[in-house]
């Protein structure tokens, strides 16, 4: 399970781009300008990934997909070890963006032709 | 942005997607705007330096080269690259990439952002819904980057490609 959100096929191909590319990648898909482009060349393409990711899906609703596995799983710590025998564990949380639509760069391509 | 044909396949559809972009901003754009827009010549020097075999250099009207370059793949970064420059300088965004300079400082005076703006009416937003703006800025840029680097891919400069550069 990835620690951050992916867009199938980006990665890769933006391993080829130069930093200057990347960095003006960076620049177009940034929530506003007060975001700067981070320098290091990893960081860039993890954190254009992960906007791009966000731009797409909503983080509210992933949120609130997110929280109720978090409260079961709070609530189930709260219970006494006697309860906890008795009653089954909930899944374990997974990360925010697990909670959110898998993207592609197709889906990515297709929806502003859709919409 | 409804685009009729949104079936197609993804290289026809990225084509597809500059061209109702440059439509839209063109047609957000005055008489006077527009008619630059169609009649100038711009610099293609600086655009087309990744794309040395085709031999596009020198000055010529945007339409003139997306029509006669697209099976090279310039044509396709040359589209993209251009609606990209009318999207991203119109929201303020400015990008320190060698390539835009070429075209979008011609473009950006071309169209103001109360031009975008009538344009952009196409790219809603909402609190849940995807941000179309910044989705279609990023389409654009790496729909010019798959022509730029697939195209490199053809050539004997696949091998010394310039990543990380």
């Amino acid at each position: 399970m990835s620690t951050q959100p992916e867009i199938d096929g980006l990665r890769q191909l933006m391993t080829m781009w130069t930093n200057t590319e990347l960095d003006a990648f960076f620049r177009c898909i940034r929530p506003d300008d007060s975001v700067s482009p981070p320098t290091e060349r990893e960081e860039l393409i993890s954190r254009s990934v992960e906007e791009l990711f966000w731009a797409h899906n909503s983080r509210v609703k992933a949120e609130a997909s997110y929280t109720a596995p978090k409260l079961a799983v709070a609530a189930y710590e709260q219970l006494p070890e006697a309860m906890k025998t008795r009653v089954s564990a909930p899944s374990p949380v997974k990360p925010l963006h697990e909670y959110a639509s898998p993207l592609s760069y197709e889906t990515l391509l297709r929806g502003p032709a859709r919409s | 942005m409804k685009i009729e044909g949104s079936e197609a396949e993804d290289r026809l559809l990225e084509v597809y997607l500059y061209e109702k972009v440059i439509i839209l901003a063109v047609g957000a754009m005055t008489a006077q705007q527009r008619h630059m827009f169609l009649t100038r010549q711009v610099a293609l020097d600086d655009v087309s330096v990744g794309f040395p075999q085709t031999g596009w250099n020198g000055a010529a009207t945007t339409l003139a080269a997306l029509g006669a370059a697209q099976a090279s793949g310039f044509g396709v970064y040359l589209g993209a690259t251009t609606a990209l420059g009318f999207v991203s300088h119109a929201v303020g965004v400015t990008l320190p990439f060698a390539v835009y300079t070429g075209m979008s400082s011609t473009i950006a005076f071309l169209i103001g952002p109360v031009g975008f703006l009538a344009a952009g009416a196409w790219l809603g937003w909402s609190l849940t819904g995807p941000e179309w703006p910044r989705i279609t800025r990023g389409l654009l840029h790496i729909i010019a980057m798959r022509a730029k680097y697939e195209y490199e891919c053809q050539t004997p400069m696949c091998s010394s490609s310039s990543a990380g550069s």
